[in-house]
């Protein structure tokens, strides 16, 4: 059985992020797409186009991201920002950038007026020679700064993102100082994620016992200063009283799946021990690999509850503050599809899960019995029923079949709702906006003697 | 090293797991402690517990050699209460079956009567029953010799969920695995200790050591079984999916076509849970694996 922990599902349903183009003129050391920047292709145009269009009808997303790569030199920017703002379909377009093109004031200025209102800018370093050692481009710092100075005096929302690696380690606090005048609403912290180096031969991975002391007092400045904090794929353990800033959320993203199948799995040896194990991720597997579990590093948060793994991830809401619990916008039309059954045979429909693969409906019988009918993209792949969109399956049954007239219960509850959705599925219904929109072309052809990108193994360098 | 494979190969496609093809539905599943589990998904158009078997021989050009023994294993004494692992080692491939004795019947001599046509078993030994499952292993030396010189017995240790393993032959019986076995997430606690006791891996030494014995893309599964052997200890991660069975089988170099085989074939075994063990010793900082073994239901 494997967790959500091992897929890495959360998902923010309301932020979707749009891959422009994979170039870029930095060529940062951690990079987690610097091999796939040869390979990858953005989304097609008349894709992204099609799935403005169709936030236009659904209203889906509230806010579209635009990344990369750097998406600052990509020819066709202003058209992505225009359909993007003449939708009126979000409330917020935002750009992932390094920062650097802002220096110009007149190209600031012009993606302001294009709509452009959130800038998510990119400092690995607190000085020049930290960023451009990190950056490889020498003058990069200082274009960052004068872009985050343009974009400061334009008004618009600045958060700054900041990858830990063992190069900036040691002076993270000072990178808050740094960001400091520029009065950032967030600073993100995102621990370095080996994709295309599992076995870190680059040495980029910090230690936690390095690396979390100094992440620690990094927050505590940033919280004196008043800028709020999200750090990802630390563990909550590790944080000390800035536990609440753990934030492993991540938005629809529409990239190429080869993306996913490379993204880092996590695992902790406290998972089933500790309060946060259903939320934490613990320590990816490459760190894991290199320095071990962090045992006794590790300190579980004691636990109140009993522990049974989870079978999906969890709905972990918005980022928006105060709406932490907030559900998908579209999750009305889902939880439609099966209203009525669990009525009808005495049960209650104890979530509906929606999920990039899957929507997941969890019956509760009482007595502790439960089972969950999962939707997933209609395919040719084995299915107990289809429906107009979707193969229709039941799974992950807890209950005491012994227990008199059960299983028929059970069997009844999953037949009518498997009945239910296919009388009521109207067709076309997606599960993932994302899915179908970055295909097989999205992909440039590998050189026949290329090396292929390195498939997250495991094996020893 | 796994290399993607972007052509298929016919011989790729799974093997019908019985000479006539049947439906899993209705196969009764369990794990190498022979503890029943539900299928993950409805079993209808799906393989069955025995297909990776069928095709781990055929890939290893071993098929046509020892089908017809495990088939007469399969329709006779073995129905229901055998498992297979086909181990992929540095000195050479081994296939192993483990047969359940709940009854504590004499099981051997049965054995050899179904597979006495191919090989026989520990003619040496005396069967007295007094086991709970009994283990052979078939390879080259086998296929050359017909005979399977020595047997093992697997008993319940006397603490809980432990186990003893007994090599029995000709020059005797001597315990060769002491094993035990715990929910692997909730009793981490228990394992644990046993995982770092070890006698053949300094963990007060390097901590990180310990990564690269309790695998982090295998944890995420039901049960440990933490095992104590001679000048090697190993680790049966019990109840894995096929995505990670998928990841194991790349990663321990098992051969190439089965790896690509579990992966395009993933939603036929995705009902099933897959157990597999990874044997370790340290030499100098380094962690080595001197064999790993794919287990499922015959």
């Amino acid at each position: 059985m494997e967790s959500y922990k091992g897929r890495f599902e959360p998902t923010r349903f309301e932020d979707l992020t749009v891959t422009v183009d994979f170039h870029c003129h930095s060529a940062c050391r951690f990079c987690i797409v610097q091999e796939g920047m040869n390979y990858y292709k953005g989304v097609p145009f008349e894709l992204y186009e099609a799935a403005v269009a169709d936030n236009r009808r659904a209203k889906r997303y509230r806010r579209v991201t635009f990344t990369g790569g750097e998406v600052t030199l990509e020819k066709r920017l202003f058209d992505y920002i225009d359909i993007a703002r003449d939708s009126q379909s979000f409330e917020h377009i935002r750009i992932q950038t390094n920062g650097r093109l802002f220096a110009d004031r007149a190209f600031a200025q012009r993606v302001v007026d294009a709509g452009v209102d959130e800038f998510f800018v990119s400092l690995h370093g607190h000085d020049a020679a930290t960023q451009d050692y990190i950056s490889q481009r020498p003058g990069s710092f200082d274009e960052a700064i004068r872009g985050l100075e343009n974009l400061r005096e334009l008004g618009v929302c600045i958060l700054t993102n900041t990858v830990l690696t063992t190069l900036n380690e040691p002076s993270l606090a000072a990178i808050v100082d740094t960001v400091r005048p520029f009065a950032p609403a967030r600073m993100e912290w995102w621990n370095y994620l080996p994709m295309e180096d599992y076995a870190d031969e680059l040495g980029l991975l910090s230690p936690m016992a390095k690396l979390a002391p100094s992440l620690r007092e990094a927050l505590a400045r940033a919280r004196d200063y008043g800028i709020e904090s999200a750090v990802k794929y630390v563990p909550r353990c590790l944080l000390g009283e800035h536990g609440e800033s753990q934030d492993n959320t991540q938005p629809d993203v529409v990239i190429v799946e080869e993306f996913y199948d490379k993204y880092p799995k996590f695992a902790c040896i406290h998972e089933a021990s500790c309060e946060h194990g259903d939320t934490c991720l613990g320590l990816h597997h490459p760190y894991i690999t290199k320095f071990g579990w962090e045992e006794e590093v590790l300190v579980p948060f004691p636990r109140e509850t009993p522990w049974r793994e989870p079978e999906y991830g969890l709905w972990v809401g918005s980022d928006r503050p105060g709406e932490g619990t907030a559900i998908p916008t579209d999750q009305p039309r889902w939880a439609g599809l099966v209203v009525g059954v669990a009525e009808r045979h005495r049960a209650r429909l104890a979530n509906v899960m929606l999920q990039r693969r899957a929507c997941v409906y969890r019956f509760e019988l009482g007595e502790g019995a439960t089972v969950d009918v999962l939707l997933t993209a209609r395919s040719e792949a084995p299915a107990l029923a289809r429906s107009a969109s979707f193969n229709l399956q039941y799974r992950n049954l807890q209950a005491d079949l012994s227990a008199r007239g059960l299983r028929e219960r059970l069997s009844a509850l999953v037949e009518d709702a498997i009945q239910t959705v296919i009388a009521r599925d109207p067709g076309g219904m997606h599960l993932d906006a994302r899915k179908g929109l970055v295909g097989d072309d999205s992909v440039r052809r590998r050189p026949r003697r290329a090396k292929a990108l390195r498939v997250l193994d495991g094996s020893e360098p | 090293m796994y290399t993607p494979t972007t052509v298929e190969n016919p011989r790729h496609r799974l093997a019908s797991s019985a000479a006539a093809p049947r439906a899993a539905g209705g196969e009764r599943l369990f794990d190498l402690a022979f503890a029943p589990y539900r299928p993950l998904r409805p079993t209808a158009g799906k393989a069955g517990g025995d297909a990776l078997l069928w095709q781990a021989l055929e890939v290893a050009g071993a098929r046509e050699r020892w089908e017809p023994a495990l088939r007469a294993i399969q329709r006779g004494v073995g129905r229901g209460r055998t498992i297979w692992g086909a181990a992929v080692g540095a000195a050479q491939r081994t296939w192993r079956l483990r047969v359940a004795n709940p009854g504590r019947g004499r099981l051997l001599e049965a054995l050899r009567a179904e597979v006495g046509p191919w090989f026989s078993v520990a003619p040496s030994v005396e069967d007295d029953g007094a086991y709970d499952v009994l283990g052979i292993e078939l390879n080259e030396e086998v296929a050359a010799s017909g005979r399977v010189a020595a047997v093992s017995h697997y008993l319940r240790g006397a603490g809980p969920g432990t186990l003893e393993v007994w090599e029995v032959g000709p020059a005797g019986r001597r315990r060769v695995d002491e094993v035990l076995i715990a929910e692997a997430k909730r009793e981490i606690s228990v394992t644990l200790p046993r995982i770092k006791a070890s006698r053949v891996v300094d963990f007060t030494g390097d901590r990180s050591l310990l990564g690269r014995t309790l695998i982090p893309e295998l944890f995420a599964c039901r049960y440990l079984h933490v095992c104590r052997r001679g000048d090697a200890d190993a680790i049966v991660y019990s109840g894995i999916n096929v995505d990670q069975l998928t990841w194991f089988l790349a990663r321990f170099d098992h051969p190439a076509a089965l790896v690509d085989l579990a992966r395009r074939q993933r939603e036929r075994l995705d009902h099933l849970l897959f157990d597999v063990e990874v044997v370790y010793r340290q030499e100098s900082a380094a962690i080595v694996y001197p064999e790993t073994t794919l287990y499922g239901n015959l």
